[in-house]
């Protein structure tokens, strides 16, 4: 076996596909940007490896080696995201507003000659839009992808809040703040429990002191500790996408989940409709209006198969990331932040001039933002009366016309900020 | 026709809330009673369709009905060049294009559209079916090609076409033919309709 040899012709063949991707079509730099940096990232890697000769360290080579193929294994579906980002399927009129509204969230304050964000916009494979962050040597790159068949529907944008609130958990360090209240919510729960823990995990003798200096015991429910943190990240994500984009965000939401996502519920989430009661009592708190019966749209996935172990530390997750003190809280966060970042919450008045306008099948101009535009395109959406004097447009027509005209003034609301910027001299 | 005052009027009066049937043009990025013209002149926008000649040996009708008036993207490539990227149009090139402005025609009015002089002279030909219907709604499809001998640069955001406007006479018509063009951004080839007549005249002209 040569894994040195194998090592360096898959690097090679990796930098081979690189250098074919960066053929392709891009729309927009940041995407090739990326691709470069993951080139010279490659390249190092290989440069290393072709440095070993006959006389180095056999173990450092393995290492090296091994390294090497995680790189692979890391950054392949990296690229082959990078790749879609390039095909026509997607609506690149989206892509401009929402570097923008990526740039104010995550870089807010910052000189426009240091800001680092970049955006790459693409589609996935699986259903659910996703985010790669925090990799790292793509420091400052968003990636957010919508499922394919969705990639060009602008009603799902919102839901790109929800990845953006991800990128805000890992740079602001949002766990850091809510940690100690954590661990003390998991291990009041714990307590509570005992009973049922000894049994699980066939504990002997009493019960310790301080639960929490336990070194068995943390050992024991390290993942319901792990898990209470991935279900408030994602509890706070939907809250800063909720803050975001408004009622267009609850919509966006329900036309993705509802009625419930099939199969086994997946433990790094909340269950749906823990999710949802908690998307109401936020838009209460932001003063948004929850969409009729909004509740009932939904019903929860079913339990996945568990080890007894695995299920107590889920039901000690599930516990403690609902504490209704520490969600309030988590809204309060989200919302300070966004206020912060001075994205302010979409008015009325703007949305409803804007709706006017689709009634009329004309795309918006002078928009404040891309959250207004949604939130009247979902409006327009719901309103089953729509354009009922053109009684020769099928209501399928009309659907389509509806999100061509959405991806208009979305593009109308990009060139109008792009002359500002112009204008003011900074372009 | 109306003069750029009317036009500039008509699309005031489609701004207003209560309007139910407007002229709008969006977005409208230059003032036109400047102009001083009888004509809006139209912008490029940034998608472009192109014929793959290598999928198929030649466009006939029969196929279209054939396939069920099927996607023509079978035989078309669709490109997206943001603004500040060039496309280069080569002589005998020829692509589809889009007006970057959506157009709001109403039912009284409608208008034709057709190249700028400065480009014709250069050798760009922008439009053959160059009516636009009264009720017409988005963007307007640019059949692009180049007749000249020198490559040409274009890029999105320019000023390509310009549009007259006339006004219908007589009563406007109630039912607007919402057909396949209506409500779209980007440029489409289209499905060429069965010509029964034309079916009729070839089959009865055979022995």
């Amino acid at each position: 076996m040569k894994p040195l040899e194998y090592s360096i012709k898959r690097l090679r063949a990796v930098r081979a596909q690189i250098k074919e991707l960066k053929e392709s079509e891009f729309p927009y730099k940041d995407s090739s940007e990326a691709l470069d940096i993951l080139d010279k990232l490659f390249l190092t890697k290989l440069e290393r490896l072709e440095s070993f000769d006959k006389k180095s360290n056999s173990e450092a080579i393995n290492t090296e080696c091994s390294e090497s193929l995680m790189a692979v294994f890391n950054y392949l579906p990296i690229l082959g995201f990078i790749l879609r980002s390039t095909n026509v399927r997607n609506a690149f009129e989206i892509f401009g507003p929402l570097r923008r509204l990526a740039e104010q969230i995550l870089e807010h304050g910052v000189d426009n000659n240091n800001k680092i964000t970049r955006l790459v916009l693409s589609s996935e494979w699986s259903y659910s839009p996703h985010i790669y962050t925090g990799k790292l040597n793509l420091s400052g790159f968003l990636f957010v992808g919508l499922p394919a068949p969705e990639s060009a529907n602008p009603f799902l944008i919102p839901l790109a809040g929800h990845e953006f609130g991800h990128a805000v958990w890992i740079n602001r360090k949002i766990s850091k703040g809510i940690e100690e209240e954590l661990y003390k919510n998991i291990f009041i729960i714990i307590n509570s429990k005992w009973h049922e823990y000894k049994n699980v995990f066939a504990v002997m003798g009493k019960k310790p002191s301080n639960l929490e200096k336990d070194l068995s015991i943390r050992r024991n429910v390290r993942h319901a500790i792990e898990l209470t943190f991935r279900h408030s990240e994602e509890s706070f994500c939907d809250f800063i996408g909720l803050r975001i984009f408004g009622q267009s965000y609850l919509y966006a939401f329900a036309y993705l989940l509802s009625p419930k996502i099939p199969g086994a519920r997946s433990v790094r989430y909340p269950n749906t409709n823990r999710r949802v009661k908690n998307l109401i009592l936020a838009a209460k708190h932001y003063k948004i209006a929850c969409p009729p019966n909004y509740k009932s749209s939904f019903a929860d996935s079913g339990e996945p198969k568990l080890t007894p172990a695995e299920k107590f530390n889920l039901s000690v997750a599930d516990k403690a990331s609902d504490n209704s003190a520490f969600v309030l809280k988590l809204i309060e966060e989200a919302n300070n932040f966004i206020d912060y970042t001075r994205i302010n919450k979409s008015s009325k008045s703007k949305v409803m001039k804007i709706y006017n306008r689709f009634n009329k099948v004309v795309p918006a101009d002078k928009c404040d933002s891309l959250p207004d535009i949604l939130n009247a395109a979902w409006m327009a959406h719901q309103n089953p009366s729509l354009w009922k004097q053109y009684k020769n447009l099928e209501e399928g027509r009309k659907y389509i016309v509806l999100k061509e005209l959405v991806l208009k003034s979305i593009e109308v609301f990009d060139i109008e900020q792009i002359k500002i910027k112009a204008e003011n001299g900074n372009a | 026709m109306l003069n750029a005052k009317q036009m500039v009027n008509r699309l005031n009066q489609g701004k207003k809330v209560n309007a139910k049937d407007p002229f709008a043009i969006t977005p409208l990025l230059k003032r036109i009673e400047k102009s001083g013209s009888a004509s809006i002149d139209l912008r490029l926008g940034t998608w472009f369709v192109t014929l793959r000649p290598a999928r198929m040996p030649c466009l006939k009708v029969e196929e279209d009905e054939k396939n069920g008036n099927s996607s023509p993207s079978q035989f078309t490539k669709t490109s997206y060049i943001p603004f500040g990227e060039k496309y280069y149009l080569h002589p005998r090139g020829f692509v589809l294009g889009i007006t970057l402005e959506w157009l709001c025609m109403p039912r009284d009015l409608a208008g034709y559209l057709i190249g700028r002089s400065s480009w014709g002279r250069r050798g760009l030909i922008i439009a053959t079916a160059t009516g636009v219907h009264p009720g017409f709604k988005g963007c307007l499809t640019l059949e692009l090609s180049n007749v000249g001998e020198i490559p040409i640069e274009l890029e999105p955001g320019m000023e390509v076409c310009q549009l007259f406007i006339h006004k219908i006479q007589g009563r406007p018509p109630k039912e607007i033919d919402h057909s396949q063009f209506f409500g779209l951004r980007k440029p489409v080839p289209g499905n060429v309709k069965p010509d029964e007549i034309a079916k009729i005249l070839a089959k009865a002209s055979k022995p």
